[in-house]
């Protein structure tokens, strides 16, 4: 049957799970909303050199197959492209397609070039590409090598190749404003080593984060281009006062084309590639231009009373849920903050306690806030309950802050909020310690005392005062489990050892056989004893020398006792009790059975078998 | 007044403040009955009856002293003297004997008293000694909602590990301890039944590392001290600098984080916002044992 054969298709065990993944797949590919349509026209970058190539980028969200945009015939300069990629992205639970088109613009000459503006229609929609400007300068005249100091010909200052700028944003500042400092280094025609470190750098009365890097860019300057590094460091000033911030960079160049000297059969071009041709670090001292700023106190004269500290630029929306039910329901007051200043200083002045409401402490329950935590919102939520019918309106809140741009205070309010009340139900009534309702508490109170404990222990921390015997006590079960662990392995180990078991059993054995020679003495059974007698000879010795019954023989014992090194008289006084036995068995038994002379052969056997327990065989 | 600077039943402190003087007074007692009754010395087992006798006499007169002053205490506090019965609350504490009700009817007398902190900081006491006593947890809620404080919402797995009081995770865990070594054992020496008992050995062992969790939690509690309750009405500021910024206020009776210490200042965090706090205004839930981190 093939497998594709209609409904058998899903059927197949072993496919039903995937197809039950990709439909749901698809249902959600279906259930995302997409992006509506937009496009994006970027050029990068955007000051360049002449020769270099700059990249233009048409990108269109919502349309993953669009028309290519009308770039093909620009002034001065020559057009590559385009390469068209295509791709689905979901952004916050939204469907993108989109398709980009890419070309590779190179300037024919210096100067600025205008790209754009381009009309770019999309299905049925229109779109306006903006207007970008191109700056292109002359192409470096200055060899690496030359600035890093090294060549002959043309000599330009490390300083005018390598320098540093701080800045300040904003630039009016008051105390407790978060604001921004900026350290761009700014280089061209060298190449600059990752690490560096700032010197002279304590600023006092500043409040300082880690300096964080932020995407390279470009700038042009005198006709120049210069690479440009920056780093962000979010600071806040504690005290007012004037600030002077002169750090000077400590970095490195690095410098290319210069072989080091090796010396010794390394020294040659070959191995350039071995040992990292030419790479050398060089460290130099960047200098900064000194910034100077000053830091405002905050002003006493209009500072309202529900200021706390907030300084930048914000927005304040509130809102009550639900604004109608019955007293003693709690409502919810949410409000955010949203806007640009120090969001960390900011905590709302929410309602207090009054005779109408009863509040409880607000609490911020998200706070939104972009990568120089300077910029987004904060929101917060009280619970408020309405005591009484005549709570039917919620004050409103106020927001201070200090627009540090404008250089005053600015309040925001929100509300008042209009509640529809309706009486108490049985449950509201007691949170809200209204009228009495049937069955239900008329009050609240605390507990009452508890009665005294029992008995009176004084209390410690654990196990203490439990008696000088509770921790000894606590090693038995380890104890325990160890000795149990000994046990078992020591029953594991004899199990798989044949040898140790039947030298164990030898003595046990060898007593047995001597109580039936004992019995048979007993009934003065002659054959039966002497039976019994050889017996335990010869499963003592089979265990003790862990030889098969049949082995065990007189020539092969006196063998293997004298290869074992045992005393020839006690080999003889074996060989001699074996003869006994044998010549009683198998020999012409002669005369009357000799009670005693077999007793004595019964405890000159077992005397023996005691003294060998002492020999290592 | 303050009824709140003896040390804590919970932590290291209590050891030392006569609590071994108050562990050998039966013993005493039984040495000078015996030796009033008869100073021969102990034979055989003639006097054992006796011996019994006397210990629980001991024991009786050891429980006679804090019970008449608990008594006492209720007695003031039923005439309207909070003040003499949360003095008489705090003597028994001062003795060692801590006890959920002692912590329990001391918040009330400074409830009484309208100490809201003092209360709050009686309360959680109490409650961290029982925590699933119902009284103790209405008491604290009300005292806070009084003051406009709310309780600190813990995470589900710390939840979880308040459903036992530390004394009750120990015992939890010293049966465990014993029961799992008596399970490893047959189970070792009973090869044959090895099949049944391992995973009883691993639930076992399961069971045991949860209970030490439960006895690690309260343990940081009382070592780490990161619980404290503000005494009064208090504005948190922005600096450990007396003219700092204020950030924001919190009622007496609110129950913050502690972060870090400053000197004298305490970096604190109620409701994620974190800020500075005088130490003398508020004080840690378990004292620390060289003498406690309040006033």
């Amino acid at each position: 049957m093939p497998l594709y054969s209609g409904g058998q298709f899903m059927r197949t065990p072993l496919l039903r799970p995937w197809m039950k993944i990709l439909a749901l797949g698809l249902a959600l590919i279906g259930c995302a909303s997409a992006v509506p349509l937009s496009v994006d026209f970027d050029v990068q970058p955007r000051i360049l050199r002449l020769g270099e190539a700059a990249q233009l980028t048409v990108t269109v969200h919502g349309n993953r197959s669009p028309p290519a945009p009308p770039i093909a015939n620009l002034i001065d300069c020559d057009v590559a492209g385009p390469n068209f990629s295509s791709m689905f992205n979901f952004i916050n639970g939204s469907l993108d397609q989109s398709g980009s088109f890419v070309y590779q613009l190179v300037p024919r000459r210096t100067g600025s070039h205008r790209i754009g503006p381009f009309d770019y229609k999309v299905g049925d929609r229109m779109f306006k590409l903006p207007q970008i400007e191109l700056n292109v300068a002359a192409p470096t005249t200055v060899p690496v090598a030359t600035a890093a100091g090294s060549g002959p010909t043309q000599q330009v200052a490390i300083a005018d190749l390598v320098f540093a700028r701080l800045d300040v944003m904003p630039t009016n500042i008051v105390v407790n404003q978060t604001f921004e400092l900026r350290l761009s280094i700014l280089f061209r025609d060298v190449r600059l080593d990752n690490n560096f470190s700032l010197n002279n750098w304590a600023p006092a009365g500043l409040n300082l984060s880690p300096f964080g890097e932020l995407p390279a860019q470009r700038t042009m300057i005198k006709g120049q281009v210069y690479e440009v590094r920056q780093f962000r460091s979010q600071a806040r000033a504690l005290t007012a006062g004037h600030q002077r911030l002169a750090p000077t960079v400590r970095g490195a160049i690095i410098i290319e084309g210069e072989r080091r000297r090796r010396g010794g059969p390394f020294d040659d071009p070959f191995f350039d590639g071995i040992f990292g041709r030419g790479v050398q670090t060089r460290a130099i001292e960047i200098a900064t231009q000194p910034l100077e700023f000053n830091v405002q106190g905050l002003p006493e004269a209009g500072r309202p009373a529900n200021f706390g500290g907030a300084i930048g630029h914000f927005t304040l929306e509130a809102q009550v849920k639900p604004n109608d039910g019955a007293v003693g329901d709690p409502v919810t007051l949410t409000a955010r903050i949203a806007g640009n200043g120090n969001f960390d200083s900011i905590a709302l002045p929410m309602l207090t306690n009054s005779e109408q409401f009863k509040t409880y402490e607000a609490k911020m329950t998200s706070k939104e806030l972009d990568g120089s935590q300077l910029n987004g919102s904060k929101t917060f939520e009280q619970i408020i309950i309405p005591k009484s019918m005549e709570a039917n309106r919620i004050p409103a809140i106020g927001f201070s802050f200090f627009d540090s741009d404008k250089g005053q205070y600015v309040t925001l309010s929100a509300g008042p909020f209009d509640l529809k009340l309706h009486p108490a139900t049985a449950g509201s009534a007691m949170i809200a310690g209204g009228g009495p309702a049937a069955n239900s508490p008329t009050g609240r109170d605390i507990a009452y005392l508890k009665p005294a404990p029992a008995e009176w222990h004084p209390r410690s921390v654990a196990g203490a005062d439990a008696g000088p015997l509770f921790w000894p006590l606590q090693a038995l079960p380890p104890l325990a489990v160890l000795a149990a662990f000994i046990l078992a392995r020591r029953r594991d180990a004899r199990a798989g050892d044949v040898r140790l078991v039947r030298r164990e059993q030898a003595p046990r054995s060898a007593r047995r056989a001597l109580r039936t020679a004992g019995e048979a003495l007993a009934k003065n059974q002659r054959a039966a004893f002497f039976e019994a007698l050889a017996a335990a000879l010869r499963s003592y010795f089979g265990n003790r020398l862990n030889l098969p019954p049949g082995d065990v023989t007189v020539e092969g014992l006196r063998q293997q006792l004298a290869a074992a090194g045992v005393d020839p008289v006690l080999a003889e006084r074996v060989q001699t009790l074996f003869e006994l036995c044998d010549r009683e068995r198998f020999g012409a038994a002669a005369g009357a059975f000799d009670a005693a002379a077999a007793q004595a052969a019964v405890d000159d056997t077992a005397q023996l078998l005691r003294q060998f327990e002492k020999v290592r065989l | 007044m303050n009824f709140l600077t003896h040390t804590s039943p919970t932590c290291a402190s209590t050891m030392r403040n006569g609590r071994g003087a108050v562990l050998l007074r039966p013993f005493v007692l039984v040495a000078a009955h015996i030796g009033r009754s008869k100073p021969a010395p102990l034979h055989g087992l003639r006097r054992l009856p006796e011996l019994f006798t006397a210990l629980l006499a001991a024991t009786l007169l050891a429980n006679a002293q804090p019970n008449e002053l608990f008594q006492k205490a209720g007695r003031a506090y039923d005439t309207g003297d909070f003040a003499g019965a949360g003095n008489a609350y705090a003597e028994l504490l001062k003795q060692g004997y801590a006890s959920p009700q002692v912590y329990f009817n001391l918040g009330n007398a400074e409830f009484r008293l309208g100490h809201g902190g003092a209360a709050a900081l009686a309360y959680r006491r109490a409650w961290h000694l029982a925590p699933r006593d119902a009284d103790i947890a209405a008491n604290l809620q009300f005292a806070l909602e009084q003051s406009g404080a709310v309780l600190p919402a813990a995470p589900l797995w710390a939840r979880w590990l308040q459903s036992l009081s530390a004394g009750e995770w120990r015992t939890v865990a010293l049966v465990l301890f014993w029961l799992l070594a008596v399970l490893a054992c047959v189970a070792l020496l009973l090869p044959a039944r090895r099949k049944v008992f391992r995973p009883l050995v691993f639930a076992a062992f399961a069971a045991f590392l949860i209970a030490l969790g439960g006895v690690g939690y309260w343990l940081d509690l009382q070592v780490r001290q990161p619980e404290a309750v503000v005494m009064q009405n208090s504005k948190v500021l922005f600096a450990p600098l007396p003219n700092a910024t204020e950030y924001y206020a919190l009622p007496a009776g609110a129950i913050v984080r502690i972060e870090a210490q400053d000197g004298a200042w305490l970096r604190i965090n109620s409701a994620d916002r974190p800020g500075w706090l005088p130490q003398t205004n508020c004080i840690a839930i378990c004292p620390a044992p060289a003498g406690g981190a309040g006033p």
